[in-house]
């Protein structure tokens, strides 16, 4: 199933997948990109990447440091912080939540359809 | 295909308009040069137009909360510059400039204000962009 999410969904999931996937090590903003499109979520352009990572960077969840690569430009590599690993760990136990709830109202009704 | 380099000067105009401070624009750039450079996609595919990318930046009120200041500009230019034709204009009639002043006098009060405030503009908006990545 390839058709994109619609973009709705998306918006409100990427903070908790993008810390998810930094928090399982040090990354940069084009892994955390790939990761979420060989997770099936599509392809997640700079344009919406980026403003979310400098969010939460500002936010104190994540920090960053930027490497100089061989070659190339250069990296921006994000970690967690305490506060991103307390937010993620929120974050994961809502989500849950919230999709155990969405899940039974959208389940079709056993007796009725 | 739009190059990287072009990108990034209509992202530093973009970002300059909207008072962005020259630290987060330095970083901006090189976010945009580094993930250019690793998926090798056209920034504005990419990133999107740069005015509408710079709107991820600064304050969301930043072109909003700076009109006073393009006003002023434009009517301190305007100034100088009325001011700079008029001398120009009366020296070429052989005429006394306004208020009595030597035309040569309007001219160089015009032509010094202009400049003066020309270069004002250049050395706010010079404010130097670090770039993140070379040791400061």
């Amino acid at each position: 199933m390839n058709t994109p999410w619609p973009s709705d969904w998306l918006r409100g999931v990427l903070e908790p997948l993008v810390l998810a996937i930094i928090c399982e090590g040090e990354t940069y903003g084009y892994v955390v990109a790939s990761r979420l499109a060989d997770a099936g979520m599509g392809t997640v352009k700079g344009g919406t990447l980026y403003p979310i990572l400098n969010r939460l960077e500002r936010e104190g969840v994540l920090k960053s440091q930027w490497r100089q690569g061989e070659g190339g430009p250069g990296r921006k590599y994000y970690s967690l912080t305490e506060a991103g690993q307390a937010r993620l760990n929120e974050q994961r136990m809502r989500w849950e939540l919230f999709a155990e709830r969405t899940s039974s109202l959208l389940r079709p009704n056993q007796e009725g359809s | 295909m739009i190059s990287v380099n072009r990108y990034k000067r209509q992202l530093i105009f973009e970002l300059r308009l909207r008072d962005t401070p020259p630290d987060e624009i330095g970083d901006a750039l090189a976010q945009v040069e580094s993930h250019v450079a690793d998926t090798g996609e056209d920034p504005v595919d990419s990133f999107g137009p740069a005015r509408e990318y710079a709107t991820m930046f600064g304050r969301s009120d930043g072109a909003v909360r700076l009109w006073p200041r393009y006003v002023l500009n434009w009517l301190v230019g305007t100034l100088f510059g009325v001011v700079l034709i008029l001398g120009i204009s009366d020296q070429i009639r052989g005429e006394v400039g306004f208020w009595g002043f030597n035309p040569t006098i309007v001219i160089a009060i015009g032509a010094v204000g202009l400049i003066g405030h020309l270069a004002t503009i250049y050395l706010i908006w010079a404010e130097k962009i670090r770039d993140p990545r070379k040791p400061h």
